[in-house]
């Protein structure tokens, strides 16, 4: 199935639906007289629509390319539509679209982005890359189905097809073990588009069950490969191994593509030499609670397909605790070592490196980090929080402070700061922070 | 001389004691039985319920919460899902093990979390109701103590019993007040006090039908004596003794 085809299957399914197999929900569900000898629910007809608006103002503090601050504040309005249905069989269709539009200061350019350090370094080697740096970063309206998935009980199994969210492991910001979902940092959970993928959930004994999950990506970029989790006492342990792709974009070898593709007019993406290896993935967690706090090792290492610019194997783990305080306090803490993450040579990134964490194939900068964070609930309906990054690789880090209140019901409004501390060319201190207001209204 | 009195003080404070120690015994057994009768009359193996929550807050907001609640094996495993308002659908809260494994599930992303049990004394969805209180199973496991006499409780006779938590317990509170129906054994209410000895919350519970031969209280509300605050819940359908999958009480089956 093709990203093309997956609306297609959910109106199929959908079209399955008669009003005598379908419920809106299960509060809706008439569920007789309370004591009645037959107790057993009768089904209402109906689909259940709900969803969110959300609208989003950023500030973005930058240092500028010749020195100084420069500043970006863009406004994002975003949609979210919810479907959800219940067919006969215990069946479940479910399905989100998402519209997301931008206004405001939408294009930032490339060199106000890269610290100059690695822009000057670039354009020593090559003076072409004057030019391909006059390229600008865009956030692009976006219009997607999110999600659009059947879930499918068969026995004791379950069977979810479609595009799905398939977010996996113990992990609060970085999950080592999860090959399909990339998070955010500074907002770790927020959701994220959907996965086409077929998983099957199956129970083995009583503490046991099987994740089986095959995403097929174009069919040159498949993933599979699965979980086995289990439950031991005051343990959850997993152990985990996929097989999937990993893509290495070599953005300073493209070079002369690149400059032709500017001097025509075409597409900058087009041009760039990309190195996509085999990659195989083992790895497992382990989650435990000792005297009331959560404790949680995360981890895997990844075997790439030994193929010219390719990227080598490497390891990637991450530890972690949490634990909530008599007097309503949340503290976290976890750590990161990531085996892929680039280091620094001459005191700086290279451009292809941060061409990669733009793109999403590498995580971070760096190699090791930390990630601590405090929230507590004040008066009724905010809670306050700080937190922080620092990378141990470069000794970068960044602070972070956020409120959010849920002024009425099905109402919030998040708000947050971060400020980026350290050297221009390091990973946190390459901008000097940003700001966001998040307003998100449920419906 | 002095010897006969000090021996019969002796004496008497030694048949006095262990006269006391019969009666603190006899006490605590009339204590354990009468939790033990509390529990037959109002546990039951299996249920299944539609709730509504309303929480009333210090500063005078209110807050609806819409819930699907399932409990197993006396509450020993229960599941809560919410149905409304819209930003939480879908969210469930699973408690396993008497609330020592507590699972959260978050519909948007997919995700199961397994939360730290230091948790428990945090207050769900910012309701009065800790996840402590959610797990309440068999009064006669979580709780210790003696009767202290009867009291009317809002037109009811009850006896009055001085409880503390089990290691099964609860873990927020240091001691209780607990008042049981002298004529069904239905729990009428729970005075909370917390590891100070100071009284925190109190839980009032009334309404009560019979369903399949148990005593569902359909209407309980849960102050919180220190801030102002409180928490009413009204069921709105409840089945008792029903067949539910087991696997409903499984965190690999939150997501379905």
């Amino acid at each position: 199935m093709t990203c093309r085809l997956a609306p297609v299957c959910f109106w199929a399914l959908l079209s399955a639906w008669s009003p005598q197999t379908v419920a809106a929900d299960e509060w809706e569900e008439d569920w007789g007289s309370e004591g009645a000898e037959d107790q057993t629910p009768r089904k209402v007809p109906g689909v259940a629509i709900h969803g969110s608006y959300e609208n989003q103002l950023t500030g973005l503090a930058l240092r500028a390319h010749g020195g100084g601050a420069k500043s970006a504040v863009l406004d994002s309005n975003r949609l979210r539509v919810d479907l959800e249905a219940k067919l006969s069989g215990g069946i479940e269709v479910r399905a989100a679209a998402v519209a997301q539009i931008f206004a405001g200061q939408t294009r930032v350019a490339l060199r106000d982005l890269i610290p100059a350090e690695t822009l000057d370094a670039l354009i020593f080697e090559d003076a072409r890359w004057s030019a391909v740096l006059a390229d600008v970063y865009t956030y692009e309206d976006l219009y997607r189905i999110q999600d659009a998935y059947a879930v499918i009980p068969v026995g004791s199994a379950v069977l979810t097809l479609g595009k799905q969210p398939l977010g996996q492991g113990a992990g609060y910001v970085w999950n080592p073990t999860d090959p399909f979902t990339s998070k955010d940092i500074f907002d770790p959970t927020y959701e994220k588009p959907g996965v086409i993928a077929l998983r099957a959930t199956l129970p083995v004994f009583e503490n046991v069950f099987i994740d089986a999950i095959a995403a097929p990506g174009d069919l040159e970029d498949w993933t599979a490969g699965g979980r086995l989790n289990i439950k031991a006492g005051p343990l959850t342990l997993a152990g985990v191994f996929y097989a999937t792709r990993d893509a290495a974009t070599d953005l300073e070898s493209s070079l002369d593509a690149a400059s032709g593709a500017l001097e025509a007019g075409g597409d900058l993406a087009d041009a760039v030499q990309t190195v996509e290896a085999k990659k195989v993935m083992a790895g497992g967690e382990l989650i435990a609670d000792i005297l009331g706090a959560r404790l949680w090792l995360e981890g895997a290492y990844n075997f790439i397909e030994d193929l010219a610019g390719a990227r080598g194997d490497y390891a990637e783990i991450v530890a972690g605790f949490e634990y909530f305080f008599p007097f309503e306090t949340h503290l976290m803490v976890e750590a990161l070592y990531y085996g892929a993450g680039a280091e620094q040579k001459g005191g700086f990134y290279t451009f292809g490196q941060w061409s990669q964490v733009l793109e999403g194939e590498t995580k971070m900068l760096g190699r090791s980090f930390l990630f601590e964070s405090l929230d507590h609930p004040v008066g009724d309906f905010w809670t306050l929080g700080l937190g922080s990054f620092q990378s141990i690789s470069d000794g970068s880090a960044a602070i972070m402070a956020d409120a959010t209140y849920a002024f009425a019901q099905d109402a919030e409004l998040w708000l947050l700061a971060t400020i980026g501390l350290g050297e221009p060319a390091d990973f946190f201190g390459s901008s000097y922070g940003q700001a966001w207001a998040r307003l998100k209204l449920y419906f | 001389m002095l010897r006969t009195p000090f021996r019969l003080l002796g004496a008497i404070v030694v048949i006095a004691a262990l006269g006391g120690s019969g009666l603190c015994r006899a006490a605590s057994n009339d204590a354990s039985a009468i939790l033990a009768k509390a529990d037959k009359a109002g546990l039951a193996k299996s249920s299944r319920m539609k709730v509504v929550q309303t929480i009333h807050t210090p500063s005078g907001d209110v807050r609806e919460f819409k819930i699907l609640s399932y409990s197993q094996g006396g509450n020993e495993k229960s599941l809560t899902e919410y149905v409304a308002p819209n930003q939480v659908r879908g969210m469930k809260i699973l408690t396993l093990n008497d609330g020592d494994d507590i699972w959260s599930y978050f519909p948007r992303t997919n995700r199961t979390r397994k939360i730290a049990s230091s948790a428990r004394n945090r207050r769900v969805q910012g309701s009065d109701f800790t996840y402590d209180d959610m797990a309440t199973g068999k009064l006669a496991a979580q709780w210790t103590g003696k009767m202290a006499g009867t009291e009317t409780i809002e037109g009811h006779t009850c006896q009055k019993l001085l409880v503390a938590p089990t290691k099964k317990g609860p873990r927020s509170y240091k001691k209780a007040i607990m008042w049981i129906d002298s004529a069904d054994y239905a729990l009428r209410r729970i005075d909370y006090y917390d590891e100070d000895g100071d009284l925190q919350k109190r839980l009032v519970l009334g309404e009560y039908k019979k369903i399949g031969g148990v005593l569902v209280p359909h209407g309980y509300t849960m102050t919180n004596l220190s801030d102002g605050g409180r928490t009413t819940m009204k069921i709105v359908a409840a089945q008792v003794n029903v067949d539910l999958p087991e696997d409903l009480f499984s965190s690999a089956s939150l997501g379905k």
